[in-house]
Parts: structure tokens; C-alpha cells; sequence
């Protein structure tokens, strides 16, 4: 069994220099098209979210649940629901419109059409660490909205605050 | 390396059909798998964070890495050139994806595959789900078998050739 193992694994070893090589080789090209590229991403993180280029990132505003209430009063504002439909479709923030992250190529056609890209955007998701406002919010300021505001934590936050909430049998009664 | 069309047609009429076809198949799907990552690399490193694998300080990097690591596997195989180390990587990464899958649903974390395309639609994954990568794995694995065994057959071979001519010299 040795005398198979062994020429196998000096076969496996001579091709590790190419192995290394091709590695080495698709990081140079990858870190190179990067910078090129628009979105042109942090190669580390240090902190934050990975998928958020800088040049996006410092376009989005974030408010917390306070600030955000007054942002709801705001006519000119729209309020985005980025969680599953299913989760809009129990509880919302009063005034949202659903945009949700799974299924945003599928909605966005849609919204696009009802919501001028100048009108001022409050987006939220689940909670602090969801990240979906986030995704939503890079990907409606690379197609051209240009106030993007994130509620930092999300309705969770919202909750916490005792701020209202509207539900499907509530806005019927109104 | 020099490439020239009579040294591409020989190779091609050397290799057996189906070593050709596997790898030439192989190297579509990696380089179809790798096209929507490369466009849009900041959408694979959001499916990347969301398999809770790798620490978040490398999730861009990462990303950035594996997309062009695929596309130049893929070309490498199409192209029949360093097929044996291609052939290792491929089996390799396909191995480690299929782990991934698997920690990722162990855990319970819902999941949208990012392996074809990086739509975070569509349907979620799930273990029934994991034959196609199975399926890939076998075939990478099989490419690899078949790389290295051409190689030893041909290794034989020319000790065979060294042997006899040692005989007729005797």
C-alpha cells in the first residue's frame, strides 16, 4: 500500500509551487481589479459591515429611534420595511412600505416606480446587528437616491422606545 | 510557456475525449459561477458573512479572493493548462464550500446559496439541497484522479522505455 501512497504524495507535493502560485496570483489580480472597481471594498474590516464600500458608507446616515420618530412625522419622508414580507405584513412602523433585502430585485421595480429617487428614505430591519437596512440602503444609493437615513437598531430599538406600531387589523380599523 | 495552435491540436488529439469534456465542463462552471461574484463583490461578501464562518475582519477580502480564484480555476481547466494543480484546488474548494454549507445549517442560519448568483431572492438552502455541490465534489475529485494518473501512467512509461533500453544495451 506504501509503494502507491508514497509516488502519490511526491506527485501531490511537486504540484504544491503551482498551487501556491495560482493562489497567489488570483489575490494580486483580485486586490488590482478592486481598486479599480467602483465599489471598491476595505480588504479588512475592522469594524462594521464587510459588504460596505466607504465611498457608499459615508452617504448613509444613521438615527436612532428617537430622531427617527420625528423622521416618521415628516410627510416628505418614506419610511422602508427591509424585513421579510411576512414580518411586514404583522407589524410595521406607521407608514411603511415594504422593500424587502431577500427578494429587492423582485420588489424594486415597483418601488421605483411610487418613490421619486429625491425623497428622503428612512429604512429599517430587525436589530442592531441585521445588517438588511444596510444592504438595502447601499443598494438604493448605487441606484441613485440620494437621502438614505438607517435606523440604528433596528425595530427593535423602536420597540424599546414604546414608539407605535401599526398592524394590518389596525390600519383597516383607521 | 509557449502557445502555439499545432502544440494545442496535439494535446487535444493525446487526451482522451472525456478527460477533455470533464474538465472543459467543469472549467464552465467555475467560471459561470464566478462572473456574478466578480461584478458584484460587495453582494458575495454579504452572503459570505451571512454563513457566520469567517471572522468579519476578513469577510471582504475573502470574498474578493474566492471570486477571482474561481474564474482563474475555471479558465486554467478550459484552457488545459496546469490542469493537475486546477484539478487539486477545485476538488478543494468545492470540499470546503460543502463544509461550509453544512456548519452554516447545522447551525440553523437561513441561507441563500451565492453560488451561481449573489440575488439574495430565491430559495433558501437546505441539506436535501447539498447533492449539487456532491455531485461537482465527485466530478472535481474524479478530474483529479484522472490528472494524476495520466502523469503516473506516463512516469511508468518512460521508466518502462528507460528499462528496456537498458536491456537491449546489456
Amino acid at each position: 500500500m506504501w509503494k502507491k501512497i508514497v509516488p502519490l504524495l511526491a506527485v501531490l507535493v511537486r504540484e504544491l509551487p503551482r498551487v501556491a502560485t495560482v493562489a497567489v496570483v488570483s489575490l494580486a489580480i483580485a486586490i488590482g481589479a478592486n481598486a479599480v472597481h467602483p465599489m471598491q471594498l476595505p480588504l479588512l474590516t475592522a469594524e462594521g459591515h464587510p459588504w460596505l464600500p466607504r465611498s457608499v458608507g459615508s452617504r448613509l446616515h444613521h438615527v436612532d429611534a428617537q430622531e427617527a420618530m420625528r423622521l416618521v412625522e415628516n410627510p416628505k419622508v418614506m419610511v422602508v420595511d427591509t424585513r421579510d414580507t411576512r414580518d411586514f405584513s404583522q407589524q410595521y412602523i406607521p407608514g411603511a412600505i415594504s422593500l424587502p433585502y431577500h427578494g429587492f430585485n423582485e420588489h424594486y421595480p415597483q418601488f421605483t416606480a411610487s418613490v421619486s429617487k429625491e425623497t428622503p428614505l428612512l429604512l429599517y430591519c430587525y436589530g442592531t446587528d441585521c445588517g438588511l437596512a444596510g444592504r438595502v440602503a447601499k443598494r438604493l444609493i448605487i441606484r441613485g437616491y440620494t437621502e438614505v437615513t438607517a435606523l440604528s437598531g433596528g425595530i427593535n430599538a423602536w420597540k424599546a422606545a414604546n414608539l407605535p406600531l401599526e398592524t394590518p387589523a389596525v390600519q383597516k380599523g383607521q | 510557456m509557449r502557445i502555439s495552435v499545432r502544440r494545442i491540436w496535439r494535446r487535444l488529439a493525446r487526451e482522451r475525449t472525456a478527460h477533455i469534456a470533464l474538465r472543459t465542463g467543469i472549467g464552465l462552471v467555475f467560471v459561470y459561477a464566478s462572473l456574478d461574484k466578480v461584478i458584484h463583490p460587495d453582494q458575495f461578501a454579504e452572503v459570505m458573512q451571512d454563513f457566520e464562518i469567517l471572522p468579519i475582519t476578513v469577510v471582504s477580502g475573502a470574498a474578493l479572493w474566492l471570486a477571482w480564484l474561481e474564474l482563474m480555476l475555471g479558465i486554467l481547466l478550459i484552457a488545459g493548462v496546469w490542469v493537475r494543480a486546477a484539478a487539486l484546488m477545485v476538488t478543494g474548494l468545492t470540499a470546503v464550500f460543502i463544509v461550509g454549507l453544512s456548519i452554516a445549517f447545522t447551525r440553523g442560519v437561513g441561507l441563500h446559496c451565492g453560488c451561481f448568483s449573489t440575488n439574495p431572492g430565491g430559495d433558501v438552502r437546505t441539506w436535501t439541497s447539498l447533492w449539487q455541490e456532491g455531485l461537482l465534489l465527485l466530478a472535481c475529485f474524479w478530474l483529479a484522479v484522472q490528472a494524476f494518473g495520466e502523469l503516473n501512467r506516463r512516469e511508468q512509461g518512460s521508466e518502462k522505455i528507460e528499462t528496456d533500453d537498458e536491456a537491449v544495451r546489456a
